[in-house]
């Protein structure tokens, strides 16, 4: 009777549709997705795409040549084609999660059980066609800064040194966990991280490879036992090899406080082997530890 | 406005000479009409010239009105050059393109099978629209001129004209109909494929001349004649579609049942119309109003204290012509009629209606007596 | 220093009970942070985006076109190169495929090798990647790799 009543609407008042008691579903029939802020007027300068000129946030990226992405497509790719081509391989299946079995109803729905003898699935590795060519995808670079625990506003100048060096502003990184040892408090900020793709990624190769790396004395090479088996590859600098930097390297009395750094390449290579080849065309040398 | 016309007349009296010394020699398929449209042109020829070779410095660009700031332009270096290039390489792009259209035509002239026909046609428009879609004449006419101007029939302008439609006046239209319950109160959904536009060309005030905008409150006045109303299809109309408009008003007061009716307030069927006839307008109604009308246009007039009326107008497109008896204007069954008369609802448009005091002026100028003044009385069921 | 001719407005405005101006500097404010404090506000605001974005090209219609035209242009091309390579290395593809499929009819001993894994090969450190500018002696013609020594 009350359900009933709530969808006629009566001339002489709207009690009926404001009582409250149980929840109206209305029926479907969106048919046009509509997007709100679209249609508000203070917003359409902020909806035009960053790469169209109108936009107040355009920056003109493609200014000058791209030597290492030109180097890469030019030269490596095809040589890295032919160096991974394994004739008659097929996909090596990675350790998946397991099912419980299919016996029980409970089981149907239980989350999936661990892989067999280790602790996290572990990727298919594919074998390498023309249509996926070992290529970085990106430099993921960490800094971290021990004494910006106490005085957070150390913390500046890490992600200042890092924002130099690569051209991208760099995120603040957080403590995750409290260990006393350490001072490590929950959300106090601790460093700088930045992630490198396109232009940014190549200049930043290209001057790790060509100015810094041959400047230090001590550096062999980049571990061969690095890598986190899915094709990336992560090597550290010291403060003092930071000092390399051109862009740092000028400025030094800005800099007082430099911390290491760790850099991280993310390929899509799938094994470690692959990456170490592909970095070594870059112009990475790599050592037995 | 006076200063843009005499500043365009600077323009003309120099464009003769300095395009002499800028024309560029290069003839391509878009700069050559006799295959293609001449709507697809700039109109202009002060903007064509500065848009396709060079903005003469002494004049500045045609397309800023004010004097002083059209001396002081500059533009950025290297543009004319670097666009000449670009034009050259997406011309032969478009070339190849035109090519492939009449590969495509040939074939169409000995198709069999109307699937085949149906199938060519569409890949021919298509190619069309890829064709000239980056063609600077057309972005800028499409960008920059009255788009109530454009050529409708080339499938390039409604291609972007679609996209625009689709960026904006779509989603105002949709999220309107949803809001105000047009939708599902009258049918029960809406999925939009013409772009329905309604005006009020009787008015005067430029405030309630202009296209409304869906959901409006408009005064009685306002809509006191019929309303011109424009239905853009945005597929290639061949032969002329027939089409039927219904405006209701689900707010019609019932006393009886304490409640709300649906009353017809205008109903029109069997209007060809396609790309490019596209407006029903005082003019088409005058001279063929008597075949579309099954019911004469009467305005919403909401009466003193009733709730805000809704004027819902519904277009469908028809599949056969229709023959139409006599319909009640009270408790009319929109829901009945379309599918009674197998239409298919293809756009809408919606605008509201609330007591205002040239309501009385209109009643009687359709001769619908005094209006009620609804008043609240105290209910007869105790109060708890 | 400006003098005043009459009484300072500081006691005037303090005979009159309003509140006391204090020691007016003309010219630029000055701040009273420390140069450490400087340094850092100085760095935050380096680090500031708003900085880095340069200020917004105000074109004409014909101008905006114009970049329009030039942006599709240059998508259309460097489209075209990629699809280009990408075609490259297909046919690189199959040929190898075809030539391994050769190569095991006919020899299976040398397709053993040929297909044999590589593991831990690595591009030598002198390929260097060509600059505009390149070393005067570009190439080493009787080079020998240097764990060969």
């Amino acid at each position: 009777m009350s359900l009933s009543k709530s969808f006629v609407r009566s001339f002489s008042g709207s009690a009926s549709v404001h009582r409250t008691g149980y929840s109206t579903v209305h029926p479907v029939h969106h048919l046009v997705k509509v997007n709100k802020p679209a249609l508000k007027p203070a917003y359409q300068s902020l909806l035009i795409p960053k790469d169209d000129i109108k936009s107040v946030g355009f920056k003109p990226s493609e200014i000058d040549q791209d030597r290492v992405a030109e180097h890469y497509e030019n030269v490596i790719k095809s040589d890295l084609l032919l160096h991974n081509y394994q004739h008659d391989s097929a996909v090596i299946k990675g350790n998946k999660k397991r099912s419980w079995g299919e016996d029980s109803p409970y089981k149907l729905y239980r989350n999936l059980k661990k892989p067999k003898g280790v602790s996290r699935p572990t990727k298919d590795v594919h074998p390498i066609r023309y249509d996926n060519v070992p290529e970085v995808s990106s430099i993921i670079i960490q800094a971290y800064n021990r004494d910006a625990l106490e005085e957070s506003w150390l913390n500046i100048s890490t992600r200042l040194q890092l924002s130099q060096i690569t051209n991208v502003k760099a995120k603040q990184i957080y403590a995750k966990a409290n260990i006393l040892p350490w001072r490590l408090r929950r959300g106090k900020p601790c460093g700088g991280k930045v992630e490198l793709t396109g232009r940014d990624m190549s200049q930043f190769i290209s001057t790790l490879t060509e100015l810094v790396l041959p400047r230090i004395r001590t550096f062999q090479g980049i571990k061969n036992t690095s890598g986190d088996n899915n094709g990336n590859i992560t090597f550290g600098l010291d403060p003092e090899d930071v000092k390399g930097f051109p862009e740092i390297e000028n400025f030094q009395e800005l800099f007082p406080n430099l911390t290491g750094m760790h850099i991280t390449f993310k390929t899509n290579a799938g094994t470690d082997d692959r990456a170490r080849t592909l970095l070594s065309s870059l112009g990475f040398p790599f050592y037995n530890p | 406005m006076l200063q843009a016309k005499s500043g365009v007349r600077i323009a003309t009296r120099n464009v003769a000479s300095f395009s002499k010394r800028f024309q560029s020699t290069s003839s391509g398929i878009w700069t050559d009409f006799s295959k293609r449209s001449a709507s697809l042109k700039l109109n202009s020829p002060e903007v064509k010239q500065g848009l396709l070779h060079k903005i003469n410095p002494e004049e500045g660009p045609a397309s800023i009105s004010d004097y002083n700031r059209r001396l002081a332009y500059h533009s950025p270096e290297d543009i004319d050059e670097t666009f000449k290039q670009a034009y050259e390489l997406l011309q032969q792009e478009a070339e190849v393109k035109y090519k492939e259209i009449e590969g495509y035509k040939k074939r169409l002239g000995e198709a069999k099978s109307t699937k085949e026909v149906e199938f060519l046609k569409k890949s021919i428009d298509k190619l069309l629209v890829d064709a000239e879609v980056k063609n600077p004449e057309v972005l800028y006419n499409v960008e920059y001129t009255d788009v109530e101007l454009l050529d409708k029939s080339q499938p390039v302008y409604r291609h972007l004209l679609k996209e625009k439609w689709e960026a904006y006046d779509l989603m105002i239209t949709m999220q309107r109909l949803e809001q105000l319950h047009m939708i599902p109160d009258t049918l029960p959904t809406l999925d939009p494929k013409v772009d329905v536009k309604v005006k009020f060309p009787h008015n005067v005030k430029e405030e309630f001349a202009d296209w409304v905008v869906p959901g409006t409150v408009l005064p009685a006045f306002a809509v006191s004649q019929p309303p011109t109303i424009q239905i853009q299809e945005f597929e290639t109309v061949e032969e002329k579609n027939l089409y039927s408009i219904v405006l209701v008003n689900p707010d019609t007061p019932d006393l009886k049942t304490n409640s709300y009716s649906t009353t017809l307030q205008y109903g029109l069927a069997n209007v060809p119309l396609d790309n490019v006839d596209n407006v029903i307008d005082t003019s088409k109604l005058f001279s063929q109003g008597e075949k579309f009308t099954f019911k004469d246009y009467q305005p919403l007039v909401p009466e003193k204290n009733a709730q805000t009326q809704r004027a819902c107008l519904w277009v469908f497109r028809q599949s056969e012509e229709l023959t139409l008896g006599d319909i009640a204007r009270e408790n009319f069954d929109i829901r009945d009629f379309a599918s009674k008369n197998n239409l298919t609802a293809v756009g809408a448009h919606i605008w509201r209606q609330r007591f205002d005091r040239s309501v009385n002026y209109v009643r009687n100028k359709y001769g619908l007596g005094e209006g009620r003044v609804f008043r609240r009385v105290r209910g007869t069921a105790p109060v708890v | 220093m400006f003098k005043p001719f009459t009484t300072p407005v500081s006691s005037r405005l303090a005979s009159s009970g309003a509140v006391i101006l204090k020691n007016f500097v003309r010219g630029k404010r000055q701040s009273n942070q420390s140069a450490s404090t400087k340094k850092v506000v100085n760095q935050l605001s380096a680090l500031s985006a708003s900085r880095k974005q340069p200020k917004l090209l105000n074109l004409c219609n014909e101008d905006l076109i114009k970049h329009k035209t030039i942006v599709n242009a240059w998508n259309l091309f460097k489209r075209k190169v990629q699809q280009r390579k990408h075609l490259q290395l297909k046919k690189q593809y199959k040929s190898i495929y075809n030539a391994m499929e050769d190569l095991k009819q006919t020899s299976p001993k040398l397709f053993e090798l040929a297909n044999a894994q590589q593991e831990g090969k690595r591009f030598p450190l002198e390929m260097r990647i060509p600059t505009d500018y390149p070393p005067t002696q570009p190439w080493v013609y009787n080079y020998s790799p240097k764990n060969k020594q």
